[in-house]
């Protein structure tokens, strides 16, 4: 990798590692900071108010979050309720959420409870994916719109929010294509790291990161190196702070081709096409239904768009990363087992949780489903 | 025996004496379970009437009105618990592949679905013609009914629902939920080819709102101290208000009550009762072991509030039937309340039912209804200044319940909650004698 292509890489992973970072940002331009407790928030509709959404996720001990949630409360609630309670994200002046869970709500109320933001505001997220789901977000959207333009006392045309909708499309171009170049050989990138940047792009302002990965991306190089080999493998599941999980996966002779989770791939999701005369439309629809995952899909939908994965990364095998205590993941593994065993393509279901760092015993799991998988194929 | 007003027909109480209501119309109770059970049974062999599995918080009425037959798996899974089925069924769902760690009334009801095994044996229960639930409760409802629905190779519905804390309801909420009860009309209609009369529709929601007025009745005379209901009483007299709504029995079960209620009230000798420590119970009650009440019973606490019977008792009272349904399944006060509201409320049911404590069991396997009781708990200590039992368990599965903690901790509670009734009365005296 050129050496400016490695530098504006660093600089990604450095915002994975201290996501704080941001609030001391330099093109933060004084703006003020939105956290995002859930994914289905249209960032760009954020973004047109002159406001930085980042992601509110980290991993390590709760203490404070005893309080407020149960041991059996998935890890990353527990992990976003201590940090906020505990003063962590004090930089940020708005905290939003939708309602994609029964813990998403508590987390929200919780936050909202003990440590008060200027703004909060919950999106009534539909649970349902059809039309008149999509039509009904589509005036949530409207709601927040109004909310947020009342806040920053300014009004959000559908110009500026449609240039909020571009850049944000860049960046998921961008996103896109380094996975591909990634896959070609083109980009001598390791899945952990790859995964770091992309996790580091979700608090950084998204100006930044567009630049960024216009750095990497700015110059195809000549393959100078083979692609990785190993076994190609389809991340699925939910949320993981952790990237080291990725890492581990290609320690041991895997390749992860691509990665599909709320925590990476589907929280910005595929481009936003801006055919909709109303753009609160085409963010509904995207948000709706293009990012969402087995808490509001129907299996069949969610299988399919599993399938499309697999087919369009070539995937040899499939690994699904659920939160531990996450109902809706935990509900869908049997399924997902039997339909990966009708397809005869190997399939492993690991549990992570947030809150406790140790990887060691995923490792052996992973290691053992890769060894076995390896001496099949 | 105390005189009883002139019961309504088809409800004849206990003979030998008024007792707790829940033993007074353990007979009639016995009668309308075994009826319902009967009919249940009957279904499985006939097939001769659509049977609908539903969630709680389905809109019941459209679906009696329609003349398909209810049957609430959770409301079932609370019977094979209490008959000691659940944790068999529970391990043969995990065997599955379906995680222990998900709802017990879940795993209980897939237990049964994959052995055949029920609350009374092999069979009982009619398997589904068709799938109903709704997000207006957890999710879990749903991945649970997907699950059905691939397993058993039945259609389902789902009935989306907004979610506002505080209720705070704007126009496109409720414009939203009337066309998801419009398409659960079509959708019962275009699987069952059963037509929903209007008239008839009007008539079972009168019948269940007859039903929630005299439970919002019963329910509320908890406040009088000493409280006509026993701890038990409100669990034991809710499966008619569950399963039997928009039923004549089940209005005419409750007006029944009320009026027994009623006259026990304004009786001219007071009531008799053991009651010395008023508290709420939150939540569910372990359904394996009802016995762990009588620990509570035996020190004089009775358990006069609780946040689940009175979630499926909202009021039908509007002249068009959707809105009502509106009112009595979006704004149910039970469901869609957060944490501050619940704060802010539990001041008010402290007050008005004279509370000496809480009692909260942290439910393992329903994170929905757990979710919150921390903070709910922290209030009642700190700000009101009562004493608070806080201990895990499960509803459903014996095995993640240790009775032996449990009972440790009650008997530590009750020697607190004695201690904070003294001083909170000697406080009192003082305050009597300074005034």
């Amino acid at each position: 990798m050129l050496p400016e292509a490695e530098a504006a890489l660093q600089e990604l992973i450095a915002a994975y590692e201290n996501p704080h970072s941001v609030a001391a940002h330099p093109r933060r331009l004084g703006r003020p900071l939105f956290g995002c407790l859930t994914p289905h928030l249209p960032l760009e509709l954020i973004h047109a108010a002159g406001i930085i959404p980042i992601r509110v996720q980290s991993a390590g001990a709760a203490p404070l979050s005893a309080s407020h949630l149960q041991f059996y409360t998935c890890g990353f609630s527990r992990v976003a309720v201590d940090r906020v309670t505990g003063g962590r994200y004090d930089y940020l002046e708005g905290v939003l959420a939708a309602k994609t869970c029964d813990v998403s709500l508590s987390l929200f109320q919780i936050c909202q409870e003990e440590h008060p933001a200027r703004f909060s505001w919950l999106v009534s997220l539909p649970g349902n994916c059809d039309e008149e789901a999509l039509g009904y977000l589509a005036e949530e959207f409207a709601a927040l719109k109004s909310a947020l333009e009342a806040y920053r006392e300014l009004v959000i045309s559908p110009e500026r929010l449609q240039e909020s909708i571009s850049l944000y499309n860049r960046m998921r171009t961008a996103f896109g294509t380094m996975w591909r170049r990634r896959d070609t050989g083109s980009l001598p990138l390791t899945g952990g790291r790859l995964v770091r940047a992309l996790k580091g792009a979700q608090v950084l302002p998204p100006e930044t990161v567009v630049s960024l990965m216009g750095t990497i991306l700015e110059e195809e190089p000549p393959t100078l190196f083979k692609p990785a080999t190993g076994l190609r493998v389809l991340m699925i599941g939910n949320s993981y702070a952790d990237a080291g999980l990725v890492d581990i996966i290609e320690a041991h002779g895997a390749r992860v081709v691509y990665e599909d989770t709320t925590a990476v791939g589907r929280y910005f999701g595929d481009e936003i096409f801006g055919q909709d005369k109303d753009p609160l439309d085409s963010l509904a629809k995207h948000y709706g239904s293009s990012v969402t995952g087995c808490y509001r899909l129907e299996y069949d939908q969610r299988v399919e768009r599993i399938q499309e994965n697999l087919r369009a990364w070539n995937a040899e095998a499939c690994i699904n990363v659920v939160q531990k205590f996450c109902d809706t993941s935990l509900f869908e593994a049997p399924l997902l087992e039997e339909t990966f065993r009708k397809w005869n393509l190997p399939y492993l279901m690991i549990e992570v949780d947030d809150t406790s760092p140790g990887l060691r015993q995923i490792e052996t799991r992973v290691q053992a489903f890769l060894e076995m998988v390896g001496g099949i194929l | 025996m105390t005189p009883s007003h002139k019961p309504s027909p088809g409800v004849v109480p206990d003979p030998s004496g008024p007792g707790p209501i829940s033993a007074y119309y353990r007979k009639p109770l016995q009668a309308l379970m075994n009826t319902y059970y009967g009919k249940l049974a009957s279904l499985e062999k006939t097939r001769d009437t659509p049977v609908a599995w539903i969630t709680t918080m389905v809109p019941v009425e459209v679906l009696t009105a329609a003349g398909i037959f209810p049957f609430y798996p959770e409301n079932y899974a609370a019977l094979c618990a209490a008959r000691g089925k659940s944790v068999n069924l529970i391990g043969r769902s995990e065997l599955s592949g379906v995680p222990r760690d998900l709802c017990g009334y879940a795993t209980c009801n897939i237990g049964s679905v994959l052995s055949g095994e029920w609350a009374f044996g092999q069979g009982g229960v009619p398997l589904p013609d068709l799938l109903i639930a709704t997000r207006l409760t957890c999710n879990i409802h749903i991945n649970w009914w997907t699950y059905l629905s691939r397993r058993l190779n039945v259609p389902l519905f789902v009935m989306d629902a907004p979610y506002r804390s505080s209720a705070k309801y704007q126009e496109r909420d409720v414009r939203y939920f009337l066309r998801q009860l419009r398409r659960l009309t079509a959708f019962l209609e275009a699987t069952t080819s059963l037509p929903i009369r209007e008239s008839r529709l009007q008539e079972v929601m009168r019948l269940s709102d007859d039903a929630s007025r005299h439970w919002r009745e019963i329910s509320l005379s908890r406040r009088h101290v000493p409280s006509p209901l026993a701890s038990k009483d409100v669990f034991s007299l809710m499966f008619p208000m569950v399963t039997l709504a928009g039923t004549p029995e089940a209005a005419a079960f409750y007006a029944d009550v009320a009026a027994e209620v009623a006259r026990r009230l304004s009786a001219p000798t007071p009531l008799e009762s053991k009651e010395r420590y008023r508290l709420i119970w939150d939540l569910f009650p372990p359904w394996h072991d009802m016995g762990v009440w009588e620990l509570f019973e035996r020190a004089g606490v009775v358990f006069v509030v609780d946040f689940y019977a009175d979630a499926f008792s909202g009021r039908l009272t509007k002249p068009d039937p959707y809105l009502s349904l509106v009112d009595k399944y979006l704004y149910n006060p039970s469901l869609q309340r957060g944490i501050a509201d619940k704060k802010a409320a539990i001041e008010n049911i402290a007050r008005d039912f004279q509370l000496d404590g809480a009692v909260f069991m942290s439910n393992r396997s329903c994170r929905y209804f757990s979710l919150g009781q921390l903070d709910l708990a922290s209030t009642i200590r700190n700000r009101l200044k009562l004493p608070v039992l806080y201990f895990e368990g499960d509803h459903m599965d014996p095995s993640r319940y240790s009775r032996n903690q449990i009972e440790a901790q009650i008997s530590a509670f009750l020697d607190i909650l004695a201690a904070s009734k003294r001083i909170r009365s000697l406080e009192k005296c003082e305050r009597c004698e300074k005034e």
